[in-house]
Formats: C-alpha cells, structure tokens, sequence
C-alpha cells in the first residue's frame, strides 16, 4: 500500500490553480494522511456515509407525501441530472488535491474557494452534533427494545402523558427523554466514533466492511417479515402507485432535488474528504455511479419493508425522520404478531449501523481539513473534536435531562435540534453545492475535473457534464433554494408558527426561531472566515 | 391547560402529527369496520359507536384518502343510520383515515376517527411499471456496477 500521495499526471494543464494539483508536487502530510486498501472498501465507506437513517424511514415517507410513485420520476431524473454529477465533482476535488473539501477548493478556487470549503465543514459541525444526538435516541431505543420499549404503555408524567396516552414505543422515548440516560448514550456514540476514526481510513475501512453489508443484510430481515405480514405486499403497492396529479407541484420537484442532494451526503464535503484518500489513479466516475447507486437501491428496498409494516397495520408515514424512527415504524413492529422483541433489535441496530457510518463520516470530514491545514497531529484533533461535539451534542439533548420534572420548558432539546436541521439541511447544504457548482464551473472550469475525472475512467464523460456544472445543477439548486426562501417569507419563518405555545414565563422562547437563524449563519460566516485566513496550507506558494 | 402540558404540546404537534389521536380512537373502538382490510370498490359496513360502546345515529362521517400527503382529499361518506351503521364504497385503495362527527350528551361536538388500509382490488399496473423500472435502475444497475467493480484491478 502507497503511504503517500503522489500528485503525479501526465496531462498538459491551462493556467491557474489547478496547475499546482497537477505538477506532481508531493503534497503534505499524506504519509500520515492513509489510503484506502481497495476499492471495494472505499465504496462500502462512502455508501455507509450516503446511507444514513433518512435512507432508512425518510425516503419512503416522502415519496408517500409527494403522490407515491410519481414521485420517483423527478427523483431519479434528480439523481442523475445533479446527485450523480455532484457526487463526481466532490470525488474528483478531493482526489486531484488529495485534500479535504476547503483545501481542495483553496488549491484549486483559492481563498474564496477556501472559505465556501469551510462553511461545509461548519455547517457540517452543527449537522454533526445533532446527529449524533438522533443517534444515541436510537441507542436508547436499541437497548429499550430487548424488553422494556415493548411493554404495556406507561405514563409519562414528565410531558403530562397518561397510562395507555400513547404507544408502547412513543411513551418509552418520552420517558426516556425525561431521564438522564440520553447524555450517556450521546458519550457511548462519541466514544464509538472516536475509536473508529481514531486511525482514519485504516480504522474506518473494516468497520465498514463489516456494517454495510450487515445493514443490507439486516433490511432484507424487515423485507421478509414485512412482506409476510398479512396484507403486507399491498404495502409495496401503495407505495409505488402513482398520482400523476401532484407532478405540476413545484414543491413535488423541490422534494425530490432536496432528497437527491441530502441523501446521497452531498454539500457537506465528505465525499471529497474520503475521495483524497483515493489513490490518484482511481476510476471515479465509476465510484460515484456506484455509490449513488447502492444509496438509491437501499432507500428502495427500505421502502418495501417500510411500507409493507406500515400498511399491515394501518400506521399513516409522516415525512419526518424523527417521527418515522422513534413513533411510526416501532409503533408497527409493536404490533406484529410474534418476533416483536427480534424485529425491534434488527430494526434499531440497522438504524445504529446506519447512523454510525454516516456520523464517522461526518466526523472525518471535519478532522481531516484541520489537519490538511493545520498539520495537528490525528489523535489531538480527534480528542478536541470529540470534546466539543460531545458539548454540543449534549446541547441538542441536555434540556430534556437536566430537569425531568419539565418544570422549565423541556422541550427545548426537541425545538432546538428541529430549528437547526431545517437551516442546516434545508439551506446550508444547498448553499454549498450552489457554491462548489459555480466556482467549479465558472472560476476553475468543469472541463478540468472531467478531464481529471476522464483520465482514469472506463466511462467518458462528454460535454453536458460541464453543461450541468456550469448551468443547469445552479440553476435547479436555485429553484429550490428560490422556492424555500419564497414559502419562508409567505408562510413565515420556520418555527414560528410554534410561539403560541410558549408559557408567559417563557415567552422569550418564542424568538428563538430567528435566533437560532442568526446564530446558524453567523457561525459559519465568522467561523468559516477565521479558518480561510489563518494560517497557510504546508505547500502553499 | 396546565403550562406544562402547553410546552408538551409543542413536540407532540411537531412530532406525532395526529397518530397518537388517531390511535386512541381506534383502540377505543368508536368506528367499527365490517372488514379490517376493506377492498377497493367493494362495499364495506361501518357502525359508529360512542364512548360508552353505543350506536351513534345521525354521525357524519367522512374520509380521507392518503392522509398526510399532498395528494389527500377528504369525501364524505353520509349520516349513519339507526343502529349507527352506514355502507361505504372505498373510491381509492391505500391508507384511508374514517372520521365521525356527532353531537354528545353536552350538544358539545364529538369527533372520532380511525385508520384503515384499503386493499388494492387487483395489482395496479402503473405502481408495478415503476416499481420494475426504478427497481431495475437502482437494484440492477447497482448490482452490475458492483459485478464489474469486483472484476476490476483493485489498488494494489
């Protein structure tokens, strides 16, 4: 195995930055940076990373909202006019650089490349914290699930729930809510992310070798039990049967963009950060054909067993994840007939597999621009990236266990985590991938990473590849961004539809939508700028 | 409302959109299906009882085909009869949720609803047409990129 990355390339280059990835230049670092051992195991990682829990619960539940069926036509239309090219630019950034997403776009777009860089990896941060948060929920649920989540309903006094108020599982998450326990399992979730990215892409490649096809195998699990509940093939047809009605909906074709953008992992700056760990010779058309696919096929499959449990049982999707992994699908699993107990276990663990290689994912994406920059040593930017998001991912769940009694207001975790997901997915992603798109292809030139793309690819790409890049991704990135901010400022600012809600003694709660905004954006703008103009990358010239 | 239970409301609107109602309803048994997976245009009764476990007579009732979707539309259905049943024809198959309305003891206005799967009468055509087709773009194309990729040269 190279220890190192050799930026070697037998091409002629045009002028500006890109000259310097090219040169053959050894780049800094890379002999501690690592590389994949092989193919298959980068494409198990970068698919863990695109397969999260959203894959899961999240993509059949949309697709239910937006007309069932005819809601796959503009999302595989998106997967291939923006997922699969954005996936090919991300691989090719990080794999012409061998740097993570704001070095490779400093090297090749400058500071302000740099600093658009860095607002993903901010962005990323706060995406990071919350959903490792989601992520010791599910822990929770996990361990609930070998007994006591499936137990007659309880009360839940903490949130004003009586005995047989709720579902087994709805009230277990409540109560669970209520106690101390979900700090435990934020600790347990960064512990486990610690050790798996403790050695980078040679800690992180087995992990994912044995949980992505465990999670492949697992769902085919739910598949089978699904699809042997009785009436639960109708559930598959439900799904796909389509109303064509809904297809001159602009929100339909915003839902699908989004889904596109967001499952496939795309706008944070991981893929580019596990594509510079890509030996330079590397087909990446290919990789980034394949991994949106095995992302795509697995959100399809988990609709089958979604669907199916859901149907068997009468249970309406709602198009939320949280809804779907904590109430609605462990509301079905409850009322299976027998294996109540096994299905719970295969379902949560699948969820914990799942989440665990997208938040290592997510982790490394933000370790592995400091030390492309900064040179800091792995073990010390894994200790302090876990001690700050540790902090930050008790923030998302310490108002629910710092006064069980919800004498304040306890619903504070819940309203802030939702509050900072619909910044940070709904905008902050697609700001991103609208940025990368236009420096890529108006600054730099989409014809260099095709020609990059193209020199060890056994798939050509042509022309519409820089067409997409340079117009049509921005322009269907806008649209969507458009037609967000549009229903923001007509139907009002997200959250704050909520306000009335709040007691008189905690009124002031109810300007925490705009705050949380300000806080979200101010954060990567001035966090963002402090990394762009401190200090200098090891090779800069 | 205790303060308290205000706050609690807030996550309970954001995050169980209405299946902890729906469930209670069901489980207290106030719509009663003749079938528990009514068929697509096959006449089903329903009977619509109180609280107590009595006929409601002159309960109007309605559904809502796809609740929760962008494609849900709600039809009603009619006034149940004597013995508080009325016939209903499923005019879409999928997730339907049935709501009855009726005047209680106090003239205060009683509502219940509950949730039923409607099956499918026969397989439908366009639903199978794209579940093959995007079955065939994500599962197969998946599986003969991962065929050629474990074909391939690796990195050593």
């Amino acid at each position: 195995m190279a220890l190192y990355i050799v930026a070697t390339h037998g091409q002629a280059l045009p002028k500006f930055s890109l000259h310097r990835a090219f040169k053959g230049k050894r780049l800094p670092q890379t002999e501690q940076r690592g590389q994949w051992k092989s193919r298959a195991g980068f494409i198990l990682a970068a698919s863990g990373s695109a397969i999260g829990l959203g894959n899961i619960v999240f993509f059949s539940a949309n697709a239910y909202k937006f007309g069932g069926g005819a809601f796959y036509l503009p999302y595989l239309f998106a997967l291939f006019a923006i997922g699969i090219p954005v996936m090919m630019l991300e691989f090719g950034l990080g794999n012409i650089t061998a740097r993570a997403f704001p070095g490779s776009l400093h090297r090749l777009a400058g500071k302000r490349g740099e600093f658009a860089g860095w607002w993903a990896v901010v962005n990323g941060c706060f995406l990071t914290m919350y959903y490792i948060t989601i992520l010791s929920w599910v822990l929770g649920m996990l361990v609930g699930s070998v007994g006591e989540l499936w137990k007659p309903s309880t009360a839940v006094p903490a949130f004003g729930f009586e005995e047989g108020d709720l579902s087994n599982p709805v009230a277990y998450f409540f109560h669970m809510l209520s106690t101390w326990k979900p700090l435990l399992f934020v600790a347990i979730i960064w512990l486990l992310n610690v050790l798996i990215v403790r050695k980078g892409v040679e800690s992180i490649e087995p992990v994912t070798k044995v949980f992505v096809p465990l999670m492949w195998i697992f769902m085919v699990v739910l598949i089978v039990r699904g699809l042997t509940l009785p009436n639960g093939g109708q559930g598959v047809f439900l799904l796909f049967t389509p109303n064509f009605s809904v297809m001159k909906d602009p929100a339909v074709w915003q839902g699908a963009f989004s889904q596109i953008f967001f499952t496939l992992s795309l706008g944070i700056g991981t893929m580019t950060a596990y594509a510079s760990y890509l030996p330079k010779k590397s087909d990446l058309t290919q990789n980034s054909i394949i991994t949106s696919l095995l992302n795509c096929g697995f959100e399809y499959i988990a609709g089958l067993a979604i669907f199916s449990i859901l149907f068997a049982f009468a249970i309406v999707p709602q198009a939320s994840t949280l809804s779907m992994t904590f109430f609605i699908v462990p509301q079905g699993i409850g009322a299976m007939p027998a294996g109540v107990t096994v299905f719970g276990i295969v379902f949560f663990a699948l969820l914990l597999m799942a989440g665990l290689t997208s938040s290592v994912s997510l982790v490394e994406t933000v370790i592995s621009p400091l030390r492309d920059k900064f040179g800091w040593s792995r073990k010390r930017i894994v200790t302090v990236a876990a001690i700050v998001g540790f902090a930050g991912s008790a923030c998302f769940a310490l108002p629910h266990v710092i006064n069980p009694g919800l004498e304040d207001d306890g619903t504070l975790g819940l309203t802030l985590l939702d509050l900072i997901d619909h910044w940070v997915f709904s905008y902050g992603l697609l700001i991103v991938g609208l940025s990368e798109c236009l420096l890529i292809g108006w600054l730099v030139g989409p014809e260099k990473i095709r020609n990059h793309l193209n020199s060890n690819s056994s798939l050509k790409l042509g022309y519409w590849f820089d067409f997409l890049l340079k117009y049509a991704i921005p322009a269907m990135i806008l649209f969507v961004l458009g037609y967000s901010l549009w229903n923001e400022f007509t139907g009002g600012l997200y959250g704050m539809g909520f306000s009335e809600n709040y007691s008189e003694e905690y009124r002031f709660m109810r300007f925490s939508p705009p705050v949380i905004l300000t806080v979200w954006f101010v954060s990567c703008v001035f966090f963002a700028l402090i990394l762009t103009w401190k200090g200098e990358y090891a090779d800069a010239e | 409302m205790p303060t308290r239970n205000k706050t609690v409301l807030l996550c309970v609107t954001m995050f169980l959109a209405g299946t902890v109602v729906a469930g209670n309803a069901q489980a207290e048994g106030n719509i009663i299906l003749e079938k528990t997976f009514p068929t697509h245009q096959e006449e089903v009764r329903i009977q619509v009882m109180d609280d107590r476990g009595l006929p409601v007579t002159g309960a109007n009732v309605s559904v809502t085909y796809r609740p929760g979707s962008s494609v849900s539309e709600t039809n009603p259905i009619g006034r149940s009869a004597a013995g508080g049943t009325l016939q209903w024809t499923p005019t879409a198959a999928g997730i339907a949720t049935i709501t009855a309305t009726w005047l209680g003891l106090g003239q205060d206005e009683v509502s219940r609803s509950t949730t039923v799967s409607v099956r499918f009468r026969t397989a439908p055509i366009d639903g199978i047409f794209i579940m093959i087709v995007a079955g065939l773009v994500l599962i197969v194309g998946s599986v003969i990129r991962v065929y050629k990729l474990l074909r391939a040269p690796d990195f050593n």
